[in-house]
């Protein structure tokens, strides 16, 4: 199996300027050392809090963000580096699917024209009818008809909306999907039936998604691997199946009671977190999690614990698990 | 269903229908009148300063050319004014104002600060200077006017790019590798064109106001006809005592010239943002 | 300060005001930098001999000869711009063609009748205008409403001259109850200058007022619904605040703002208006010195009052924005308007 995307030690801090003249006061450390790697033809899930970066991990590798420090690789080529012809290439392999179907589709411009702009201008297709029968194909590929790209935006619904969103960052023939939030902003039942195209195309076209979440019953419906992030950094990262049943980081714990989740045969009590995610310009020492812990110990305050693989393909940041405990 | 089409809602509210009715009564006296009326000019058997009549719809001024063939004319002047400047206010302030909100930054920054530079400076005193050194003529009136304008219009295209540039589907056309050029003169400006849209109108109708000030002040164009014009004429001449058609006529065309296109823009305005509670 | 909370979270609102002023009077002094700047290029770079701009035939040789080296207009193009700096540093705008004085002696006085008339109209246009916006807002929809908003689509599409000839030929020609024009009537009593002068500036108030009061109306009452809509009136009016409170209080202070802004935005339309009002009028200011610079092709004339006019702009633009800013306290922790 082999690695699309070869994330290390990804860093992204965001300036806080209050005016042109100031200097920079502080930074929000929205990502503070990311180390991932996305293998071909999984699903990986990136779960957490509102504040964790997750949504920042996504516009960094569809390069809508720089690093600050750190790289991301795409087949091994670092994608920062790529420019003109080669940063076209890296669009066709990788796109984005959005949070906000009601946002995020031009709402002037027709689906078929948003859907064959992209080919046009990568000369994927050469001239308008072959742009209006690959729209066609796509158009059925997530299950629309092909009349609907005579259409504008306002007259779908939330679920359509986010088809049309799907369809066009498939356009390009990519290999890599970037997920943020695909599902959240849809009703429970519109839910699963885009759940259910996501893995169709997965078969059918050999997709790798990453797919950034909050919700945790998505995950778990999806996922080949989970990747938990707290405070800018990975505090999880295992199979799915080994996530769930071990939940060995406590951050994982807590979310994972917090989520409505059918299949819980032992009714655990929730575990409710003090407090709220603290504040990413100035995290806490040690440990970004000790304020909220419930397992907390002295050490966690003081020194901050590596992403250590506790078991094969299990990894956790934590002192609960490591040599130091 | 959340929208209906922009020209949907604009018929259905009446100021700017009438707006949009009057303009058409000025495209139609400035370009299909000259066609069909004489251009006022030499000298002919009609009495001078004569009232309104059968012969003479809008009466004579004093070289007893006919008002209403002037009126005509005039309007084509006006209609030229005012479609040059917009057409040069547009061609410097919607780029300036589309590079300047989408790319953001410095440069942003910078073009910001020399658009609010050209906002703070006095332009009639400018464009008399302008006028007086280099001559009249509509022409140079015209774009004076429009390089005069595109300041405000630079300012309305950034801010309405500045709130665009963060929605997500100008963020996926990047993300699909659309060229910036498009995205900012496509994606951005069709939905940028509303509030532009209003303050083009107001562009024409400033235009057609100052050239009529200017030629007041007597730097209009002496070849050219042009409301402003024959009311400098008439007041100079010291007939808008007796002869009130050579005042009223001439103003009423300005007005309603200028009237049309502030309802037009004051229609498109509460199109644009419904204002019901 | 500083020391101990080293986050760097909160801004230091004193440094931060002191910045705004600062680079406000920057932004005011570049602002009238392009302006002179640009009057500099126009004269000089128009088609045509630019020594004609500041040499007429009526000029004696020594004039010529002196005029020449006061503007260095046998020199390149950057030295005569430094020469022409350096002269307006010392207020030294060049001779006038028809008065045979420096241009300077001959604009001051005519400025304090331009800044009259317009202090006094803008003064009234805002003691009626801003009262009538809110009221109007608060009434949307009904025929008072209606009836201004039409006004307002006349008054900001009226024709000056017009309107000045109209008020002439009723007032005083017809009804006889003011003065034609001019500011004075000559051989007057001093103890009766006064009301004498008032009585001049009723009609040419009065246009500029209507003129004007059309665009302060429309601003204040666009920005007044905008901010009745706001959250935070809700809020208020929830902890029982009386309507009247509400709306003098807390929305006028936040509706003052952009009324005060686009103030200053309208004043470059105030002395456009006040140029052809002057006119009409024979009000011995500014606007009316320019249309006698512009029939007589008195370059020096114009440019120096040109440049003057423009200097009070930007003065009363610095002013206004320095008003919002005190206003808006939201300026004052961003250091700078957020739109």
């Amino acid at each position: 199996m082999t690695a699309l995307l070869e994330i290390r030690g990804l860093k992204k801090y965001f300036g806080l300027k209050k005016s042109f003249l100031q200097r920079e006061r502080g930074y929000v450390h929205a990502l503070d050392g990311i180390d991932v790697d996305l293998m071909q033809g999984e699903t990986l899930s990136v779960v957490g809090e509102s504040g964790s970066g997750k949504s920042t991990l996504g516009r960094t590798i569809v390069r809508l963000e720089t690093p600050t420090e750190g790289s991301v690789r795409f087949e091994g080529q670092d994608i920062s580096q790529l420019r003109g012809q080669g940063a076209q290439r890296l669009r066709q392999s990788v796109q984005m699917v959005f949070q906000d179907p009601y946002a995020s589709l031009n709402p002037r411009l027709s689906v078929g024209h948003a859907l064959a702009e992209p080919m046009l201008v990568h000369g994927k297709v050469q001239n308008r009818h072959e742009a209006r029968e690959a729209v066609s194909q796509l158009l059925e590929r997530v299950g629309l008809r092909p009349e609907m790209a005579n259409s504008y935006p306002f007259a779908f619904s939330g679920g359509q909306r986010q088809r049309i969103g799907i369809a066009r960052a498939l356009s390009l023939g990519p290999k890599v999907l970037i997920c943020d939030e695909a599902v959240s902003a849809l009703d429970v039942s519109v839910q699963s039936q885009i759940l259910n195209l996501f893995n169709q195309l997965k078969r059918d076209l050999g997709l790798t998604y990453l797919f950034i979440t909050h919700d945790l019953a998505v995950v778990r419906y999806i996922s080949d691997r989970v990747m938990v992030m707290y405070l800018g950094q990975v505090v999880e990262l295992a199979p799915r199946d080994a996530f769930f049943e071990k939940r060995l980081h406590p951050y994982s714990r807590a979310l994972i009671s917090a989520a409505p989740l059918a299949s819980t045969r032992r009714r655990e009590p929730k575990i409710i977190l003090q407090g709220e995610i603290p504040n990413a310009i100035n995290p806490p020492s040690g440990c970004r999690f000790h304020t909220r812990c419930p397992q907390a110990t002295a050490v966690c305050q003081s020194v901050e614990p590596a992403l250590r693989e506790i078991e094969p393909g299990h990894h956790v940041r934590c002192h609960l698990y490591g040599p130091a405990a | 269903m959340r929208e209906r089409s922009f020209v949907q809602s604009f018929a259905q509210h009446s100021l700017g229908r009438i707006g949009l009715a009057g303009i058409v009564v000025m495209l139609l006296f400035g370009i299909v009148g000259p066609l069909l009326v004489p251009y006022p000019s030499g000298y002919n058997d009609a009495t001078p300063l004569a009232l309104p009549s059968a012969q003479n719809w809008l009466g004579t001024d004093a070289l007893g050319l006919n008002l209403f063939d002037q009126i005509v004319w005039g309007a084509r002047t006006s209609l030229f004014i005012s479609v040059t400047a917009v057409l040069v206010a547009s061609g410097i302030g919607i780029p300036l104002g589309l590079v300047s909100g989408f790319l953001g930054g410095r440069m942003g920054g910078l073009i910001d600060s020399v658009i609010e530079i050209a906002m703070t400076i006095p332009t009639l005193p400018l464009m008399i200077l302008i006028s007086a050194i280099a001559g009249p003529s509509v022409s140079t009136v015209a774009v004076v006017i429009g390089v005069f304008s595109w300041p405000t219009l630079a300012r309305i295209v950034r801010n309405s790019t500045l709130k665009l540039a963060s929605l997500p589907y100008i963020e996926a056309a990047v993300i699909l590798g659309i060229p910036r050029r498009t995205i900012m003169f496509k994606h951005i400006l069709i939905n940028a064109a509303g509030p532009a849209l209003v303050d083009l109108t107001i562009i024409m109708a400033t235009a057609v106001l100052t050239e009529a000030g200017l030629s007041y002040l007597g730097l209009g164009d002496p070849n050219a006809w042009s409301w402003g014009g024959i009311l400098q004429t008439a007041f100079k001449g010291g007939q808008h005592f007796h002869a009130w058609w050579l005042i009223v006529f001439p103003s009423l065309a300005i007005m309603f010239f200028v009237i049309s296109f502030n309802l037009l823009g004051l229609g498109i305005n509460e199109t644009l943002n419904p204002k019901r509670e | 300060m500083s020391g101990a909370t080293c986050t760097g979270q909160r801004p230091k609102a004193p440094s931060t005001m002191f910045q705004f002023i600062t680079l406000r009077i920057l932004k005011g002094a570049l602002t009238f930098l392009a302006a002179i700047t640009v009057t500099f290029l126009i004269v000089r770079l128009m088609p045509g001999d630019p020594t004609t701009a500041f040499i007429s035939d009526s000029m004696s040789p020594q004039d010529v000869a002196a005029l020449n080296t006061l503007l260095g207009l046998d020199r390149s193009l950057f030295e005569q711009y430094v020469l022409f700096i350096r002269n307006l540093a010392h207020l030294e705008m060049g001779q006038s063609f028809f008065f045979k004085e420096p241009v300077g002696a001959i604009i001051v006085p005519r400025l304090g009748w331009t800044l009259l008339l317009i202090g006094t109209s803008l003064f009234i246009t805002l003691l009626i205008g801003i009262p009538l916006g809110v009221y109007t807002a608060r009434h949307k929809g009904q025929w008072v409403d209606q009836t201004v908003s039409t006004l307002i689509v006349l008054g900001i599409s009226i024709f000056i001259p017009l309107l000045a000839f109209l008020l002439v030929y009723l007032f005083s020609l017809t009804l006889g109850w003011t003065p034609v024009g001019g500011a004075m009537t000559p051989g007057i009593d001093d103890s009766e200058k006064l009301a004498d002068i008032a009585r001049h500036m009723i009609l040419p108030t009065i246009t500029l007022v209507i003129v004007n009061l059309a665009q302060i109306v429309l601003y204040t009452r666009t920005s007044m619904l905008d901010v009745l809509k706001e959250d935070y009136i809700r809020t208020a009016r929830a902890k029982g605040v009386s309507d009247q409170g509400v709306t003098w209080g807390h929305a006028l202070r936040n509706a003052m703002i952009p009324t005060v802004t686009v103030t200053g935005l309208m004043l470059g339309k105030l002395v456009a208006g006040a140029v052809l009002t002057e006119t009409v009028f024979s009000w011995p200011g500014l606007g009316s010195m320019i249309y006698e610079a512009v029939q007589k092709q008195d370059f020096p004339l114009l440019q120096g009052a040109f440049i003057v006019l423009a200097f009070s702009v930007i003065l009363m633009t610095l002013v206004t924005d320095l008003v919002v800013a005190w206003l808006d306290p939201r300026i004052k922790l961003h250091g700078g308007t957020t739109q």
